[in-house]
């Protein structure tokens, strides 16, 4: 049904033979695919829950790379002087902090939803409102990171270790094979809580229609809670993978990534997170392999026309048929 | 009117206004609602009778008035609390999840029920409706729209509600359906169940019904047993189509 369209065919081939030609960039592609699949998922589920555009989603990936750094100094200062994960450049108590960070930002999103978001949905505030609101924290959160630890870029503490050699001039960093491993395990869960438990259920049949939720006996305001949790993680997962991936951590890294994450959203269809998945696949996998014919800082022009390309041919985009979003 | 007692009231509706934002739809609406019986309310469309069920329902909150069922005040009660004290409601249109099977509708009707009690209710409303034991893996987005109608009514069965809020059951759908329909419909009322139902097939629907309401612009214009309304000419022309 997806590759009804004629045209949609072509696009599909062109990738494939232009994936051919260059392996290396579309499996660079794939793996950077599925981090922006991973921060699009939760993008994509507080909007197809709560109905708005979350800004600061980005931010929040921000945070918790700084919140994991910042544990990692405070709890295990030597860090930097022990043995990394095998081929990997990270250290064991990276791995540590992470799941603990990852929890705290859940909770934190739980907690801006108390403070902020619930009291605007009382309101009966618009979705652009509550989208201006996002990006209000968006903002404030920037200049906290900025306030707290500066604006001079950091990093995990990592030991340089060599590229994997693989046939047809494949070259993988090691650690971006094993974020993108989690990322496909947190995805594959994601999904699993989604569409085959209780509460997953409860989420999608919340997004489709909250007031016959509510009818139907389901505490929605409680769904909405474990929502942003399931945001607050899948964003801190996603940000911790990027940071670990790219050897960085800035203040505006978040937000630069919002590009490429609201535009996975939009290609895969607004509100459904397979969709997201699949468009985070593809933004990742057709910017990487624009690299091979022009200059990679052109790569969100490329993000936008992919997102051009789908929107005229399939406006609500690969998987947003109506009535079918989650 | 043998039953219209004080013992028998299940559901009281007292003096609610009721609208959406500064728009007040209905206004002081007085309604009982009695054990076993159907009560139909008609009115001409945008007269407020949806916008009655809903606010009944916690949907929408009422502005002025407040709402008994089994003699407790359940105005303040969040909407998902008054499923669990017997009342269930299937609203005019989007009254089923589409992006769910027919199962997970079904499961998600029973959404506070422990795994037993479950089982045991989707088999009570498997009995009811027998069409619908084949289709439960089947995506309820591909339904027909009498199936549509099926669902949401077992759905809201689900819970073993002791009264049922049903808007406008019938839109839509073909004249041998609607009949089907209405069979269920006087079914639930042998199960012991008080339906209060919203229609616009209004003859049809108070055939069926012990009493009817009439509402005209926001108000209550009418109450009585359902058989002298359909012999009323002056309604008959008004809202019966003559």
């Amino acid at each position: 049904m997806i590759f009804e369209n004629k045209t949609i065919v072509v696009l599909f081939w062109i990738i494939l033979i232009l994936s051919i030609l260059k392996p290396w960039l579309f499996v660079n592609g794939v793996l950077i695919g599925s981090l922006y699949a991973l921060g699009s998922i939760g993008l994509s589920l507080i909007y197809g829950n709560l109905k708005f555009a979350n800004m600061a989603h980005g931010d929040f990936m921000t945070l918790s790379s700084y919140i994991a750094l910042a544990l990692l100094l405070f709890f295990f200062p030597n860090s930097d002087q022990s043995a990394s994960v095998g081929p990997f450049t990270f250290k064991y108590e990276l791995l540590v902090v992470i799941p603990f960070t990852v929890i705290f930002i859940g909770f934190l999103a739980v907690l801006f939803d108390k403070l902020i978001y619930k009291k605007l949905r009382d309101f009966g505030a618009a979705p652009a409102a509550i989208a201006l609101t996002s990006l209000g924290l968006a903002v404030g959160l920037r200049g906290l990171i900025q306030f707290i630890w500066g604006t001079d870029s950091r990093s995990f503490p990592r030991e340089s270790k060599l590229f994997w050699d693989l046939p047809f001039k494949i070259k993988i960093p090691p650690d971006m094979f094993f974020c993108a491993i989690v990322a496909f395990i947190i995805a594959l869960a994601f999904y699993f809580v989604l569409f085959k438990t209780k509460l997953g259920k409860a989420i999608r049949a919340t997004s489709d229609n909250p007031d016959l939720a509510r009818v139907t006996g389901i505490n929605t305001e409680r769904i909405i809670l474990y929502i942003w949790f399931i945001g607050g993680i899948l964003a801190a997962t996603s940000g911790i993978l990027i940071s670990m991936q790219q050897a960085i951590i800035t203040p505006v890294m978040g937000w630069k990534i919002l590009i490429p994450l609201f535009a996975a959203v939009i290609v895969g269809g607004i509100g459904n997170p397979i969709g997201a998945l699949m468009g985070g696949l593809l933004i990742g996998i057709t910017g990487e392999i624009a690299t091979g014919w022009i200059n990679p800082s052109y790569k969100p022009a490329v993000y936008f026309l992919v997102l051009l390309i789908v929107l005229l041919l399939r406006p609500n985009g690969i998987l947003g048929l109506k009535g079918r979003q989650f | 009117m043998d039953k219209m007692n004080e013992e028998n009231i299940v559901l009281r509706a007292n003096n609610i206004s009721a609208g959406y934002g500064e728009q007040i739809i209905i206004r002081n609406i007085n309604l009982n609602l009695y054990e076993s019986s159907i009560k139909t309310i008609i009115g001409p469309n945008g007269c407020g009778k949806s916008t009655f069920l809903k606010s009944i329902s916690g949907i929408i909150n009422p502005v002025e008035g407040n709402i008994d069922i089994f003699g407790e005040d359940v105005t303040e009660l969040n909407t998902f609390e008054l499923s669990k004290i017997g009342l269930g409601y299937v609203p005019q249109s989007e009254n089923i999840f589409p992006s769910l099977s027919v199962e997970d509708n079904l499961k998600m009707g029973g959404y506070i029920l422990n795994s037993e009690e479950y089982k045991n209710n989707l088999e009570k409303v498997l009995e009811m409706f027998p069409d619908l034991r084949d289709k439960l893996s089947d995506s309820s987005s591909n339904l027909s729209g009498g199936q549509r109608q099926m669902l949401a009514l077992s759905r809201a069965l689900m819970l073993d509600p002791k009264i049922i809020m049903l808007d406008e059951p019938t839109a839509g759908l073909s004249p041998i359906i609607v009949d089907e329909v209405l069979e269920n419909i006087i079914s639930l009322k042998k199960s012991r169940l008080s339906v209060l139902l919203v229609e616009q097939n209004a003859r049809k629907a108070l055939s069926v019904s012990d009493y009817g309401v009439v509402f005209s612009f926001g108000e209550k214009v009418m109450e009585d047993d359902a058989y002298k309304i359909l012999s009323d000419k002056q309604i008959s022309k008004l809202y019966l189509g003559g």
